[in-house]
């Protein structure tokens, strides 16, 4: 029987930027037995990239490496198997399982209460939204709350300055539940924040999509952008296929890429900072084009 | 040897210090004796890049 409860659990989701964030994970258990705890097991439903262990008190803490623990358990379950079913097989989702090591002086007293805090990044590479002119990255968050769990989860996306967060909720089979609670889609701007009650005797499930990018009108100006700059480095390739790099071609080239210079920097400019930088790589063809141009000019002694 | 007196890292009541409790506590070896005692009863949870489809019709379950 266990001797550690799960009081609390959060999972913050802090984006840096749209495609970069860093996952906290954090779980508050109290010490429910007669024994002092001098390490806390925990069955996790994936592996975690990049894992620091923290305490509420920002103490970096060690865990056994995955080769010990995965020895440890194959004893268990050699010399006592009822109890290795009880502790591991009892829960469904043991795709990884780390065992964290608590300070020596600082055991889990009886009664006393621990924040563990798994600091951790994706171990995928961003996926982005199909059909977009821009790069705009997707996520997604997937909680199955199990009958006889009784704490709740809170979970709390934060995106990253100058952006707008995006949020598609799928919670139909908890939305009427006493004490839930999910920020409501008119007041999300760049956070948003959901509190899962504990299941009681229905289990449910609860799944939501995210992304973050820039506002409608910020997609729309840079949308069009993109697909005015496509247009014009079309005509700009056959002008210099049909006008053979001709003073005239030159010249034409030079105008345009004049404009969209112009243009591009005007643009960055009036956009917010996180997209001024993110987007500043669209001024070089632009600056291609020029280049290509004076060489042009230079060559045909335009 | 380590002094168990002078050294702050020890504390008082330890009788073996720089062995066993300390370095057992950290060891699989705590882990196989106290799995039961230290387990945590987590939620299935998870976060990845990429969308989910959400909003599917689900399948009533059948009454039993």
């Amino acid at each position: 029987m266990t001797q550690v409860e799960l009081v609390r659990e959060r999972w913050l989701f802090d984006h840096v930027a749209p495609d970069v964030r860093s996952i906290t994970l954090e779980y508050t258990v109290r010490n429910t037995g007669p024994d002092e705890l001098y390490q806390v097991f925990l069955p996790l439903n994936a592996f975690l990239a990049n894992l620091q262990v923290l305490d509420e008190d920002g103490r970096q803490l060690n865990y056994l490496p995955n080769r010990e623990v995965e020895r440890a358990l194959q004893e268990v379950k050699r010399e006592k198997p009822a109890a290795y079913d009880r502790a591991v097989t009892a829960t469904p989702h043991p795709e990884y399982r780390i065992s964290i090591v608590l300070p020596r002086h600082a055991p889990l007293r009886p009664g006393d209460m621990r924040t563990l805090r798994l600091v951790h990044t994706d171990a995928e590479k961003p996926k982005y939204l199909t059909f977009r002119a821009l790069t705009l990255p997707s996520y997604h968050i997937a909680h199955v709350r199990r009958v006889g769990q009784p704490y709740g989860i809170h979970v709390a996306v934060n995106a990253p300055p100058d952006t707008q967060l995006a949020v598609d909720l799928d919670d139909e089979t908890v939305r009427g539940r006493e004490h839930y609670h999910s920020t409501p889609t008119d007041d999300i701007d760049y956070h948003f924040n959901a509190y899962l009650p504990p299941p009681g005797e229905e289990p449910y499930v609860w799944r939501v999509n995210y992304h973050t990018g820039p506002t409608f009108m910020e997609e729309l100006i840079l949308t069009a952008w993109l697909l005015l700059a496509a247009v014009a480095g079309v005509a700009v390739l056959l002008a210099l296929a049909l006008g053979g790099g001709s003073p005239q071609t030159a010249r034409e080239m030079l105008a345009l890429s004049g404009g969209l210079s112009a243009t591009s920097a005007g643009l960055l400019i009036g956009l917010k900072n996180a997209w001024s930088s993110r987007y500043l790589k669209l001024l070089l063809p632009v600056f291609a084009v020029a280049a290509i141009a004076w060489l042009l000019w230079f060559v045909r002694g335009g | 040897m380590a002094d168990p007196v002078n050294n702050p890292l020890y504390e008082a009541g330890d009788t073996n210090p720089g062995m066993s409790e300390e370095s057992e506590s950290s060891t699989a070896k705590y882990l196989k004796d106290h799995l039961e005692q230290i387990v945590v009863d987590t939620s299935e949870t998870s976060s990845a890049p990429g969308r989910l489809k959400l909003h599917e019709k689900k399948a009533k379950p059948k009454p039993e």
